[in-house]
């Protein structure tokens, strides 16, 4: 095979492997947005939901009969679906109980519109599930053991250019990902509860003048973005080791896939988390392993310094 | 209709209305008149819930409305259409006025005669449906935030000065939109404003607000035909 055969064989098969991980980045990416993108709210809190999502899907797969039914291939991904209507909840108690003691309509006046103590209530709470999680669960990394994570699909390339090798745990994972954005998208853009969703993140007082209620739309938007972080984590669960330290490695990703894209556009932070995915595997073709977060950041300072709204921020209203 | 008794507000201990009481039957189209920071956007975000009342009550068709929480006001049929036009600016012309009728949810067929009702009212709302609000200008922002009330169907409308950063000819064809309204559909209008000739000319009834006190009120000719009224806001 002719060395020019075989740099196209290993882009493809990096540009695959990009695209499967960074849907997934979107998806987590997407958690992060809708959140920020509703609430006005950074939540540092984020890559703890996406671990306890990871420790969901494990635990509701091996401390349960579920594996001995469905094997545990097919049991991950009940277990992922099983994951967004308990996250969901979780993420509508949390706000109930605690976020909203810090954000919405009423801290809009005050200096700082909250966000000091939104920072430290989020970072409390990053915190407390990080540590809880240790208690609990232990420092020892787990895994799902699914048969899926080490098999892959061989998918040959025309002529003798050889063939490409795709992951089928990651695949899997990435379709998902997709498909639960694509049905977020659609039901912002679709439903009245989406556009309702959509008013009282671009003015909220108005939006309370229409008879919205801003606060019911935080909790669902709270809850929303929390299921889908921990879904997003059970899906990374099918594939990659977990321990209670796990979130720190993705949070990165999420919040410079978040600023790619735009800080308030949901579509935009997917389409980030995707740059992120391919970049950090195209990247392992001319760069040393160590540096595939360096290649990240230096896509990321490129467009900051060039388009400092981002992909998909919007660039100015008219008054 | 709408009945507000010795209301005060205060900002961080500043009076910004002291014990003010207008009313608005049935059906009637009120004006508030008065300078800049007399208080007249402080009274309507008190009845829309957006500020809190200090003291004094505030009924609408006889219920306590200080007792309902903000975002079910408008479930009561009050519209407000807020100073600065607030429309939603990353949302098209269409789902703007969708957000409007929140309270109604109305089927699809009623939908569209209301659609048609307000587009015929304000046929550029129809040309730019698909556009997003933040594109508009000013004057057709202005259009836009009142068919978004308009939509709801209100029994009671607030508007918090419409003519606000417009031009003349526009801010006429605003007044005009508003008298039709008002004329065809039968709702109690309480207008701020401080175009005086604009807003007295429309109105049944009207209050003078200054420094957060009613300092005068009565009919359009008492209002017109007062010294005091003449000089500072007709300039005649």
């Amino acid at each position: 095979m002719s060395d020019v055969l075989f740099i196209v064989e290993s882009a493809l098969q990096a540009l695959t492997a990009g695209l499967a991980l960074g849907s997934i980045y979107g998806l987590m990416c997407v958690g992060l947005a809708v959140i920020f993108g509703i609430m006005r709210v950074i939540n540092f809190a984020q890559g703890e939901f996406l671990m306890l999502g990871m420790y969901f899907a494990f635990y509701a797969l091996i401390g349960t009969a579920l594996k001995d039914w469905t094997g545990s291939a097919l049991g991950s991904y009940v277990a992922v679906i099983g994951s967004a209507p308990l996250f969901y909840a979780a993420g509508t108690l949390i706000h109930r109980t605690l976020m909203s003691r810090v954000s919405g309509i009423k801290v809009l006046a005050t200096d700082d519109e909250g966000q000091s103590a939104q920072l430290i209530l989020t970072l409390g709470l990053s915190l407390v599930l990080q540590n809880g999680a240790l208690i609990l669960f232990g420092s020892a990394p787990r895994g799902l053991g699914s048969s899926l994570a080490s098999a892959a699909w061989e998918v040959g390339l025309p002529g003798d250019a050889g063939s490409i090798f795709i992951n089928q745990a990651r695949a899997i994972a990435g379709v998902l990902a997709v498909v639960m954005t694509v049905g977020l998208a659609l039901f912002m853009s679709r439903t009245r509860l989406g556009k309702g969703l959509r008013a009282a993140a671009d003015n909220p007082v108005a939006a309370t003048y229409m008879g919205i209620d801003v606060a019911r739309c935080h909790r669902i938007a709270f809850g929303l973005g929390t299921a889908l972080t921990a879904v997003a984590g059970a899906l990374v669960a099918t594939y990659y080791p977990l321990q209670p330290y796990v979130g720190l490695e993705f949070v990165v990703i999420m919040y410079a896939g978040v600023v790619l894209g735009g800080m308030d556009s949901i579509k935009g932070a997917f389409w980030g988390g995707l740059l992120i995915g391919v970049v950090q595997q195209m990247s392992a073709l001319i760069l040393p392993t160590q540096l595939q977060t360096t290649a990240i950041f230096v896509i990321f300072l490129l467009v900051v310094f060039f388009m400092p709204q981002g992909l998909f921020g919007r660039v100015s209203d008219r008054a | 209709m709408l009945k507000v008794d010795a209301l005060s507000v205060t900002y961080g201990g500043l009076l910004a209305l002291d014990r003010v009481s207008i009313h608005a039957d049935e059906g009637e189209f009120i004006a508030i008149v008065g300078p800049n920071g007399a208080g007249k956007s402080t009274l309507f975000k008190a009845i829309s819930g957006t500020v809190a009342a200090a003291h004094g009550t505030i009924t609408l068709e006889g219920a306590d409305l200080l007792a309902v929480p903000p975002p079910l006001r408008p479930h009561r049929g009050i519209a407000h259409v807020p100073e600065g036009r607030q429309v939603f600016k990353s949302l098209s012309v269409a789902d703007n006025i969708a957000m409007g009728a929140w309270p109604l949810a109305p089927q699809p067929a009623e939908w569209k005669r209301t659609l048609d009702r307000l587009h015929a009212l304000f046929p550029v709302l129809a040309e730019r449906s698909d556009q997003l609000a933040g594109t508009l200008s000013g004057g057709e922002q202005q259009m836009l935030a009142i068919a978004r009330a308009l939509a709801g169907k209100p029994r009671l409308l607030l508007l918090d000065e419409p003519s606000m950063g417009l031009s003349p000819r526009i801010a006429d064809l605003i007044f005009e939109g508003i008298q039709t309204v008002h004329k065809t559909e039968g709702m109690t209008v309480v207008l701020v404003e401080q175009r005086a000739v604009e807003a007295l000319s429309s109105c049944n009834r009207g209050y003078v607000l200054e420094s957060g006190r009613v300092v005068l009120q009565g009919s359009q000719a008492d209002l017109l035909g007062d010294d005091r009224v003449r000089k500072a806001y007709l300039g005649r």
